[in-house]
Order: structure tokens, then sequence, then C-alpha cells
């Protein structure tokens, strides 16, 4: 049974940073993990650590998936659980050495985002990983 | 046939390196799941797996992670020893991987152990069959109303019999012929 739909975060201009992410940085192992993950995380009620870690603070709100990929390097999906519809929307990709997140600005880039979302600029869409820009 | 699945397919069909690469997530990303989901079943901690399975604790946390690198065949062994379940590795057609992930749920996924197995623990009472399997080993034979004679091949002596089931067989004899003739030696197992 699926309990969750994954949606990606577009920018007002139309492209989706999250895909870009997927198809531009991460290697074909990586990108066939996160296929396997989600589609497990989409039939798990609940999502627990380690995969999965609620965010506090100024990321209070969001929620990290966590994996890691090629060579161990710790990579992260943050977004947010909507309140209805039982979707979780993906804010940004980004990689998580140690304390500080690659690029360097993504924590900030998806409080942004959902900021911008809850203004109604940007737009989600349904995630499909099979398309690239 | 769901919306993730039709994805999978689609990008399995394009992609011979995908295919790859999909095979090792089943054993980096799902393997991971399925160790912490069986060791919630057992309510065990960390710790306590790691006790069973002859590894430590750390190691454990690191296998529960997604996208942990370091299984290999002798640790997943390990792993099913300390779960007393079992383990299949065989080749399998990549529709059988599509399915699996699609329904794969951690919240669901259970093994029963060896000791709650079904398949492990169908006991039929030997003195229920209606099939006599042994011959009398014995020159004066049983009355015709007694239909079952305990096996006499040694291993049922060490296979951990019944003993109930002797003393119900003692029973019986004695309530057919009147006579503690026909009771079994335990020693024996085979009708005297």
């Amino acid at each position: 049974m699926k309990h969750w739909t994954f949606m990606d975060y577009v920018l007002p201009n139309g492209n989706n940073p999250v895909r870009k992410w997927y198809t531009k940085e991460l290697s074909a192992d990586e990108q066939a993990d996160i296929d396997v993950l989600l589609g497990t995380l989409e039939n798990a009620k609940t999502w627990k650590q380690p995969v999965y870690k609620s965010l506090s603070g100024n990321a209070q709100g969001l929620g990290e998936i966590r994996w890691r990929g090629s060579n161990g390097r710790p990579l992260r999906l943050i977004g947010f659980h909507s309140p209805v519809g039982n979707k979780f929307t993906i804010l940004i990709g980004c990689t998580h050495d140690g304390k500080k997140y690659q690029p360097p600005e993504a924590m900030s880039s998806a409080i942004s985002r959902k900021r911008d979302l809850e203004r109604n600029r940007g737009s989600i869409c349904e995630h499909d990983f099979e398309k690239t820009d | 046939m769901s919306t993730t699945s039709k994805k999978l397919i689609e990008k399995l069909k394009a992609s011979k390196k995908y295919r790859e690469s999909f095979v090792g997530s089943q054993v980096r990303v799902g393997i991971p799941f399925q160790i912490r989901a069986l060791r919630k079943q057992l309510e065990w901690s960390q710790s306590r797996l790691a006790e069973e399975a002859s590894m430590n604790q750390p190691t454990i946390s690191a296998m529960e992670g997604a996208g942990y690198d370091g299984f290999t065949l002798s640790t997943l062994r390990k792993l099913a020893a300390a779960f007393d379940v079992g383990l299949i590795v065989r080749f399998a057609p990549f529709g059988d991987l599509v399915h699996w992930t699609d329904h794969f749920s951690p919240d669901t996924f259970t093994v029963p152990r060896a000791v709650d197995d079904p398949v492990l623990n169908v006991y039929e009472p030997w003195y229920a069959s209606p099939i006599r399997t042994q011959p009398l080993q014995q020159s004066e034979s049983l009355p015709t109303n007694v239909t079952a004679i305990r096996p006499a091949s040694s291993s049922y002596q060490n296979s951990g019999h019944d003993e109930y089931a002797d003393r119900k067989l003692e029973d019986i004899l004695f309530q057919e012929t009147g006579t503690k003739k026909y009771t079994e030696t335990r020693s024996a197992g085979t009708a005297q």
C-alpha cells in the first residue's frame, strides 16, 4: 500500500532543481539508490531514523532523507510532509560532509523554497526522475 | 501496476548500466531496511543483535543505514543465523526486483524465526497416522483394532520424541489388550 507520494519543487521559471541535481550530480549507482529508497519510503507509514530525521530550529517543519552514496558520501534530500494529501515535497538534494552541506546554501535554499510555496511562488510536480532537463 | 513500478520498468528497459546499479541498490538500500525491521520484530537492541551475530554495535548501526556498501555473503549469513531465519540468494528476473521494490514495506516486513516457522512446526503425532510405516518387530501380532506402532528406527529414538505420546500408546495398548503384554518399552522402540 502506498502511503506517500513524492513531489519535486519547481522553480518559478519552470526548472526542476531536484531533477537536475539527480541527473547531473549523482552517479548511476546513487540514482538507483534513490529510486529504491523512495520506493521503500512510499510504503512506510512512518519514517524513522536513521533514514529520516525531522529538523529543528530554523528548519522546523523540514526533514531529511539520509543515505550514503558512492564511496560512502552522505546524501540528503530535504523536504517536508504536506499536512494533507500524504505528500512529501523534495525541495533540494545535497551532500552533507560532517556538519556542512554541499552546496553550502542548501538548507537556506530549502527554507526559502518552502516559504515560497507557502506564498504561492514556485510550484510542485510529481516526482519523476526518469525524465531529464 | 503502480506508478513507481512503471517508472522503474522504463528506466530498467532503457539502460543496462541502470540495471546493474539497480541490483546493487537492492542490497545497499533494501537490506538495511530488512535488518532494522527484523531487529525491531524481535525487540532487540543493536547491541543485542551485535552480540548474537558476533559483530559490534557500531557495525550494526552502519548496516541499518541506507547505502551501506559493506555487505558480504558471510555477513548476511551471520545475520540470518542470529535472527534464526533463512537467506535466499539467487539470480532473478528484473521483474521480481521491481515487484519487491514496489511492495516491500518496513512497516510490515516480518520473517518467522525457525521456532515460529509454520513449515518447520507441522507436527503430526505418529500414532495419528492411519498408515503403519514399520513392520512389526515381534512374533505376536498386535490386536487388530490397534492400528499404530511406534517406528523402531534408531533415529526415532534420538529424535526427542514425545513422552506424552509414548505414555498415550501404553494406555491405548493396555486398554485394547487388557494386559501389559503389548506395552512398548521406550528403550527398544518396538512393541514387545
